[in-house]
């Protein structure tokens, strides 16, 4: 194991850790403010890059308004606004209705939620149920330091990625709409009872987690150049794990979660002997180990029921 | 003796209106009757361009027998789709099973498939024959209900490895592959003859299905320095991995199986895909003893969709149904029976027959390459 070898996983599990978080930050959020596990998540990131692909498609096909590369640099920002309102949708149809519901209601709801996109885009998108290619609006530019391959698409993924964390703990520190957030998810009566209107925040947390995903979505899409109507799922997995390991509700814990997520897949496949194949039981391990040293995750903080 | 007369040629007369009034009765009934065959395989899902143009060429083989008389009776093709999940395609032979109207089946491009209803079909004593999926044991478990139309891999990677490590003088390989039994037999069989035919395979990693991020891997399999990597999996990971491959500058030629050789994998796989060469369960169309004269009757026909790689198998197992229904009759029991010594039958592949397992004889392969977006045929010799 070279000191060459070990950056080189670095920079792989870096990458991983930016989608990853950007996911695990939705999914964290959504649980603090509204106490709902959201598993179609990942599935709103999906969406979210289909949608962008279909501007691609729409606006850079051969005799269209714009050349395929230029297309592809809108559809970045398409597919962040559909994000954000799929998010927003599905707090107003489906989660806004079950609030004061048990849990497990929510839950359900959330993952038939995930069902309906999967089959939406499966059935309705032009060739959905086969892989789409994804234009790139970075080109492929392989950069070498002392051994080390970078992308330029990984400096993209992993540069915005660290981008909207930085924008989103201003966010939320900083602004009013940021800290109507913070108040619910600190204590959802008393910010009720300073005159805080709990649905219009919840709705602007969605719109945000939303957003977040669409971010995410279309930054897998330009990393692998490839989208499929199920990779919502993996997406959804790995990001509630990063959220658990971090403690769910606490966005900085998210994003430790993801970086820890992201570095033990590159680690686990790049130096375990045929490790590839035991990456996601080593995450999962981690997510055992950490929930029995800290039941509320790694920077969570709040009790623990026990029956 | 006049009486006699008389009453012989009444009789005569009687005989000869009965006559002419059966035998409309018996010919309008004969040509009412019609039998049932089925295909079952991917008409839905990942896979389906292969699974229609399976189909479509069997409706043709099917339809070309009723329009010339072949049979004393018609045949009416059912399609059903196997979604490419064994718990879809069970369902769907067990309704064939229960229909008995049903005499042959072409069922399956997807190997999982194929072996989780193998018994299925033999309990029910309802013939497949396979058309597309291509994994060892299918007719490794001694099903007689089950024959096999298509090459398998057993005969194909063998024999694409000694090309590989001898006509390509390519004598460092890497291998990538999914870790079910699929991609486990693929990277086994071909591994085990390259390093026959005095290649090293110099990497080896597994991955799981649904994996899209193979970075990890191809950053390690590039410190081997392989000259060709061979992929053994589906399409879809298949094209990921060439294109991270290629963004990470790995140059190694890329080496696949039939499963790749499809419209769907040029379109994901891009740009990168360009320069993948694969083996192949058949050589191209138009080199087949039959090939001229199938691909033009299809580009006649009234199908929308191309014929595909696996076209040619499905229009090959309408053309034995046809035989066999010949041979045997409509009889379900007879045709299982009379399956294996089924001989010099003249198809589109030329003469064929089947041996004891199932297997059709002779087997032929081919290789190709992508180039300019489209698969051309490749030949090693003229590299």
């Amino acid at each position: 194991m070279s000191t060459v070898e070990i950056a080189q996983q670095l920079v792989n599990g870096l990458t991983l850790t930016a989608i990853y978080a950007l996911i695990a930050v939705g999914v964290s959020l959504f649980f603090g403010a509204i106490g709902i596990v959201n598993l179609a998540h990942g599935d709103v990131a999906a969406f979210a890059a289909f949608a962008g692909l279909g501007v691609q498609q729409f606006l850079g096909a051969p005799g269209g308004p714009l050349d395929l590369v230029t297309a592809s640099i809108v559809a970045i920002p398409f597919g962040v606004a559909v994000g954000a309102m799929v998010g927003w949708g599905l707090y107003r149809f489906a989660f806004r209705p079950l609030v004061g519901t048990p849990p497990v209601v929510g839950l359900l709801a959330a993952i038939a939620a995930g069902f309906v996109i999967r089959e939406a885009i499966f059935n309705f998108y032009p060739g959905g149920r086969n892989p789409q290619p994804f234009e790139s609006a970075i080109p492929v530019v392989l950069f070498e330091f002392g051994g080390v391959f970078v992308l330029a698409k990984q400096l993209f993924v992993i540069g915005t990625a660290v981008a909207m964390a930085a924008w989103l703990a201003w966010f939320i520190q900083r602004t009013r709409t940021g800290r109507t957030i913070r108040s619910i998810v600190n204590n959802r009566e008393v910010a009720q009872t300073l005159g805080v209107s709990v649905d219009r925040t919840l709705a602007r947390t969605f719109l945000l987690g939303g957003a977040l995903a669409g971010v995410a979505g279309v930054l897998n899409g330009t990393y692998y150049n490839l989208l499929q109507f199920d990779m919502g799922i993996l997406l959804t997995i790995k990001g509630f794990v990063a959220a658990v390991i971090g403690g769910l509700g606490n966005i900085y814990g998210a994003l430790v979660g993801a970086i820890i997520v992201g570095m033990l897949e590159a680690f686990t496949a790049g130096f375990i002997p045929h490790g590839n194949a035991y990456k996601e039981a080593v995450v999962f391990g981690a997510l055992i180990l950490i929930l029995v040293l800290k039941p509320n995750g790694i920077l969570g903080h709040g009790t623990v029921q026990k029956v | 003796m006049m009486w006699r007369k008389r009453s012989f040629g009444l009789a005569l007369v009687g005989a000869a209106a009965a006559a002419l009034m059966m035998a409309p009765a018996e010919s309008r009934s004969q040509s009412k009757k019609t039998y049932k065959v089925a295909y079952i395989g991917p008409l839905t899902g990942p896979n389906t361009s292969a699974g229609m143009g399976t189909r479509n060429s069997l409706d043709l083989a099917i339809k070309q027998a009723n329009e010339r008389g072949d049979l004393p009776f018609k045949l009416e093709l059912i399609s059903v789709t196997d979604d490419s999940k064994p718990s879809v395609g069970v369902g769907a032979v067990q309704k064939m099973c229960s229909d008995p109207e049903v005499v042959l089946v072409s069922a399956h491009w997807n190997s999982p498939v194929a072996l989780a209803t193998g018994p299925y079909f033999e309990k029910c004593g309802l013939l497949n024959i396979v058309a597309g999926a291509a994994s060892n044991k299918i007719t490794k478990e001694g099903w007689k209900a089950v024959v096999r139309v298509n090459t398998p891999f057993r005969y194909l990677l063998p024999n694409m490895a000694k090309m590989v490590a001898t006509e390509l003088g390519m004598k460092r390989l890497a291998i990538i592959h999914s870790l079910d039994d699929y991609g486990t037999d693929i990277a086994d069989e071909f591994g085990k003859a390259y390093e026959k035919a005095g290649g090293k395979i110099v990497y080896r990693d597994g991955y799981n299905i649904g994996d899209r991020d193979f970075t990890a891997i191809l950053t390690k399999a590039r410190t081997a320095k392989p000259e060709a990597l061979l992929h053994g999996g589906v399409s879809t990971e298949a094209a990921l991995i060439i294109r991270q491959m290629r963004q990470l500058g790995i140059k190694s030629v890329y080496l696949g199986h039939p499963g790749f050789q499809t419209e769907d994998y040029i379109k994901a796989a891009g740009q990168a895909g360009e320069g993948t060469i694969v083996g192949k369960l058949l050589p191209f169309a138009h080199e087949l003893p039959g090939g001229k004269a199938y691909i033009e009757a299809y580009d006649k026909s009234e199908y929308t969709e191309p014929a595909d790689t696996y076209g040619p198998f499905g229009y090959l197992a309408g053309q034995i149904m046809v035989e066999l229904l010949k041979r045997f009759g409509p009889d379900r029991k007879a045709l299982i029976a009379g399956v294996r010594s089924l001989a010099n039958v003249d198809t589109l592949f030329g003469s064929i027959s089947f041996d004891q397992e199932g297997e059709l004889q002779p087997k032929r392969i081919g290789y190709a390459i992508l180039k300019n977006g489209e698969w051309v045929g490749y030949d090693p010799k003229q590299k």
